[in-house]
């Protein structure tokens, strides 16, 4: 599904020029769940920014299905982004102003899929993570783990292919971060390709394989158990 | 998707519901001025717009040379009637005498002056839209014998408008039939009258009315559809030329719907008129706009901070650009629409107070209020557009791998734009502001300036034609009254000599020389009664049989005859040959634009125009009764038209007065939308700079210092926008200063406490968001990284 081939991020302002990804050569599976660790500033996030179509390399390939993306266009991007890529953020990133039953449908509603059919979907999925009595509730008004399954829910909506979460349990404590690995966990195991920024160790070990950024280069790959496609 | 779209834009405006009321607010203001100012245009320009067969009518104007060319705008009965005849082009003739005697009604109800009346011929009626409810509107003012009268005026007098063939006595003429009722004139006509009486009437009481030098009578000629206007004048002006061999005047015609907002004229050619203030207001209605708009893109992008994680959550979904792009656009125009609404409610409410206040009589009624909604809807769509395209374009800009991240600067570029914007608002409304204080100070300098003449506690009396008769008696009864201290004739009032003359002569005189004088007829101690000054020499008296020959002159007259020693000298003038017994102080006879000429002043102490009564100190409305008193016993059957002095000559100036008021409304919109504005910038970059702040404070800045700091900010911009705005508002106000003869001077002060205001409410404005900034906990701010 994914493959990156010397992928390069540079970083450069007036004085310094900061190199962030510094040839990144991975691929993934479709199917996959990947976890990648490292310290703060080795380059998680760049690369899953990149990974989801958010940001450009600097330099080098990156094959989303077959199809060379690291040239093209936000337009190009954003046309390739709906509905096939799911994003969780750390910090949930929801919309204050739409209740939960709104925030999920939103991309629904980029994908012009049609009124009813959006209301079956929604509430099929809120169903699935459990969250379909707060439907009419704002963001704020839900704990912290309420509204990173309302995320979970509004980045699997749409049925991507990938979805990739930066540090979903970073801002959880462990119950609820549990809570929400299992999710993720029973998302996979339904075919869809996971790819998680995490700090976590024990969140890594949902994954089927773990990859070590240190200073933008990949240094270790353990592989858990083996992915069979 | 769109539902989606409305859905936030209602909720995050109910959100931040002062952040959308301060938005709203100054919007909806600048928008309600707009419209009071296109309301006023636009009624501006539909006067005399109603006359069906309107574009097919001139008038007919002649420039003549008496010392310099004038445009005369009333003309010969003799020159219409020999053009009509020649030109087949020209297919009517409606002729039109004003005049400003009065005329005595008198019923069994009521009895009255009137003044509102027109002479016309009888083609009047035919030629304009008059529409005539009762009665021929072809032969209704065929005979001398004959009115026509307006419902309301009907109904005033009589109670009735069945009155077609009754005959009703108005004094002077007598016994009048009344052959026709016609509606009452619109508003929008420049045209106005109570009632009309017949061009053949007003022919038998003054025959010189057909003099061919009688310039009195305005000539509304109808033109052939399809005529070649530029081709007939120049026919007409040949055909002109060769009857008058030797004279220079030109005839011309000027289009009778224009007249209205085009009539003034220099050297024979249209300059303007009321046109320029239409111009000027429309311009500054277009401002005024523009200060709410910058206002509404500099609170919007403030607020832009606040939407940019949705925009991330948004793009990070694959929105795309312009998507992000109609969505704020469209929250740009719902938010105008409720602007508009609200502006829209003001405008309706406050249109009394303003019709009040600019002496019009604007009122919604289909279909005008069909014309007025769609204008309204221009205006949302045009201020939307224009004031939601820039915070789209801000918002539609951030990056979402930026933004999720909570990195809100939004570059250099962007806030460079918004601090011009800063600088342009505060330019504008420092413009008006100084206008504001100079047309005020120019006010000022007319009020209080030496007239030349005294013009308060003067109560002068129109006189009618049953004065003259018991003027003697009047005169007993009104000298034996402790509560008038003197009283006077003068055939124009003393501050508004209307007409002059090229009669002046004296010894030595060149030949060519063409003096234009003021003359002014008046009575027995004149000069004294109304306050003047003599430089030289004594007043009209009595005790001397001889000055019925004689004259007073002024120091300009004096001048431009060259005499350093006038007393005694011979000067020809109305009254002939005659002896100057008197110079007196240059006084304002006319408005301040124009300079002080030269005027003559001759005895008339019977049958003038308007006895002046100065008042002694004391109660006015007493003295007025006791001065009523003696009228209506003396002069029984005439009601006493009165009025004071002073009031005329804040008539004089009331375009200016106007001017004035308007001027003082827009600098406190112009400054209050600013500040505004200003309010929102300093938001958004206390907002911007949380994280700085919390450093500083943790590093040991005190609330002082870190308010200082973001002021500091603004107040450059608004003292940049002073500095641009000093020349441009220098400049402007000397301008329309020049166009008056005797004005004040554009003082360094002036600028300097326009300036120093500015800076004070625009620091009161933003110091409130900065010291809250100041204040507030660090560890929140430094937290939420």
């Amino acid at each position: 599904m994914i493959r990156t081939v010397n992928l390069q991020k540079l970083f450069t302002t007036e004085e310094v020029e900061t190199t962030a990804l510094n040839g990144i050569n991975m691929e993934v599976q479709d199917g996959e769940f990947v976890a990648i660790m490292g310290p703060s500033g080795c380059g998680k996030s760049t690369l899953l920014n990149i990974l989801g179509l958010l940001d450009n390399p600097s330099d080098g390939e990156y094959h989303f299905w077959d199809k060379e993306v690291a040239r093209m266009s936000e337009r190009q991007r954003a046309q390739l982004r709906k509905g096939s890529i799911g994003f969780v953020f750390q910090s949930f990133n929801l919309i204050d102003e739409l209740t939960v039953f709104e925030n999920v449908e939103l991309p629904l509603l980029y994908l012009k899929v049609p009124a009813a059919e959006r209301k079956v979907k929604v509430e099929e999925v809120l169903e699935r993570m459990n969250i379909m009595h707060r439907r009419n509730h704002f963001p704020q008004q839900l704990s912290g783990g309420q509204q990173q399954r309302v995320a979970i829910a509004r980045a699997v909506v749409a049925k991507p292919n990938l979805i990739l979460a930066d540090e979903p349990t970073g801002n959880l404590d462990s119950t609820n971060g549990e809570e929400v690995m299992k999710l993720l966990q029973e998302l996979n195991n339904s075919g869809t390709t996971l790819i998680m920024v995490t700090h976590s160790p024990y969140d890594a070990g949902f994954a089927h394989r773990i990859i070590n950024l240190f200073d933008g280069r990949v240094v270790t790959e353990n592989i858990k158990e083996q992915f069979h496609v | 998707m769109i539902k989606n779209y409305f859905r936030i834009a209602w909720r995050s405006l109910k959100r931040s519901r002062f952040f959308a009321a301060v938005n709203i607010a100054g919007l909806a203001f600048g928008m309600a001025v707009c419209m009071f100012i296109l309301c006023w245009v636009l009624d501006e320009y539909s006067i005399d717009k109603f006359h069906s067969n309107g574009k097919n009518i001139y008038r007919l104007q002649a420039n003549v040379d008496w010392g310099g060319i004038r445009t005369m705008t009333a003309t010969p009965v003799v020159l219409a009637d020999d053009l009509k005849d020649n030109f087949p082009e020209i297919t009517a003739n409606v002729k039109v005498r004003t005049t400003y005697s009065n005329m005595l009604f008198k019923t069994a109800q009521k009895t009255g002056l009137e003044k509102n009346y027109i002479y016309a011929t009888s083609n009047l009626l035919e030629e304009m839209d008059f529409p005539v409810v009762a009665g021929d509107k072809h032969s209704a003012l065929t005979q001398p014998k004959s009115i026509v009268l307006t419902e309301s005026f009907a109904k005033k007098y009589y109670g009735t408008t069945d009155l077609v063939g009754k005959i009703i006595n108005v004094e002077k003429n007598s016994a009048l039939q009344v052959t026709a009722i016609v509606k009452d004139v619109p508003a929008a006509s420049s045209i106005q009258f109570d009632f009309i009486l017949p061009f053949a009437l007003t022919l038998q009481q003054d025959p010189w009315l057909l003099k061919p030098g009688s310039y009195s009578i305005y000539n509304y000629m109808v033109i052939k559809p399809g005529t070649d206007i530029s081709r007939l004048t120049a026919k007409m002006q040949q055909h002109y030329a060769k009857l008058n061999p030797g004279n220079k005047n030109e005839i011309w015609l000027q289009p009778f719907r224009d007249i209205y907002l085009h009539e003034k004229y220099e050297n024979g050619k249209v300059a303007g008129g009321r046109i320029e203030y239409v111009r000027l207001f429309f311009i500054t209605a277009l401002i005024v706009l523009a200060i709410a708009c910058i206002n509404f893109m500099n609170l919007s992008t403030a607020q832009a901070s606040k939407r940019a994680r949705e925009v991330g959550v948004r793009k990070s979904m694959g929105a795309s650009r312009l998507s992000l792009m109609l969505q704020f656009t469209g929250e740009a125009i719902l938010m105008c629409a409720i602007a508009a609404v609200t502006a829209a409610a003001i405008v309706y409410l406050l249109m009394p107070a303003f019709n009040n206040f600019t002496g019009k009589h604007i009122t919604f009624t289909l279909p005008v209020t069909l014309k007025y909604l769609l204008g309204i809807l221009g205006v949302i769509l045009v201020t939307g557009l224009l004031a939601g395209s820039y915070p789209a374009f801000v918002l539609s800009r951030f990056l979402p791998v930026k933004v999720l991240k909570g990195d809100l600067s939004s570059g250099s570029g962007a806030s460079l734009f918004r601090k011009n914007l800063v600088v342009l608002q505060f330019v504008l409304s420092f413009i008006f502001i100084v206008s504001s204080v100079v047309i005020y100070n120019q006010m000022q300098y007319i009020y209080h300036r030496n007239l030349g003449v005294d013009k308060e506690n003067v109560m002068y009396i129109e006189l009618d034609e049953g004065f003259s008769a018991n003027q003697n008696a009047i005169e007993q009864s009104l000298a034996q009254l402790p509560q008038v201290k003197s009283f006077t004739y003068n055939s124009f009032l003393p501050l508004s000599i209307e007409g002059t003359s090229a009669d002046l002569g004296w010894e030595g005189k060149p030949d060519k020389l063409i003096v234009n004088t003021a003359p002014q007829q008046v009575g027995y101690d004149y000069v004294s009664t109304m306050g003047m000054t003599m430089k030289e020499g004594r007043d009209f008296s009595r005790d001397f049989a001889s000055d019925s020959a004689a004259y007073i002159i002024n120091e300009t007259a004096a001048r431009v005859m060259g005499m350093k020693h006038p007393l005694g000298k011979q000067i020809s003038f109305w009254k002939g040959k005659g002896t100057i017994i008197g110079v007196v102080k240059d006084y304002h006879f006319a408005s301040m634009r124009e300079n002080i000429s030269s005027m003559v002043m001759m005895l008339e102490p019977k049958d003038n125009g308007y006895m002046m009564i100065r008042l002694a100190k004391g109660e006015v409305s007493g003295q007025v009764a006791a001065v009523e008193k003696v009228f209506t016993t003396l002069n029984a059957g005439y009601p006493v038209d009165y009025h004071f002095l002073d009031e005329t000559f804040d008539n004089m100036y009331r375009s200016e007065t106007m001017l004035r008021k308007l001027a003082q409304v827009f600098a406190v919109v112009a400054v209050l939308i600013s500040c505004l504005g200003l309010f929102g910038l300093s938001v958004f970059t206390a907002e911007q700079r949380k994280k700085e702040i919390g450093i500083r404070k943790v590093l040991g800045a005190s609330v002082m210092n870190v308010t200082r700091l973001l002021s500091k900010e603004f107040l450059t911009l608004v003292i940049i926008g002073i500095l641009l705005a000093t020349p441009i508002s220098w400049y402007m106000m000397n301008n329309w200063l020049s166009g008056f003869a005797y004005h004040t001077n554009l003082s360094a002060w002036i600028f300097i406490i326009a300036g120093v205001l500015a800076v004070v409410i625009a620091l009161a404005t933003v110091s409130f968001q900065s010291v809250k900034a100041a204040m507030a906990n660090p560890v929140k701010s430094l937290k939420a990284e």
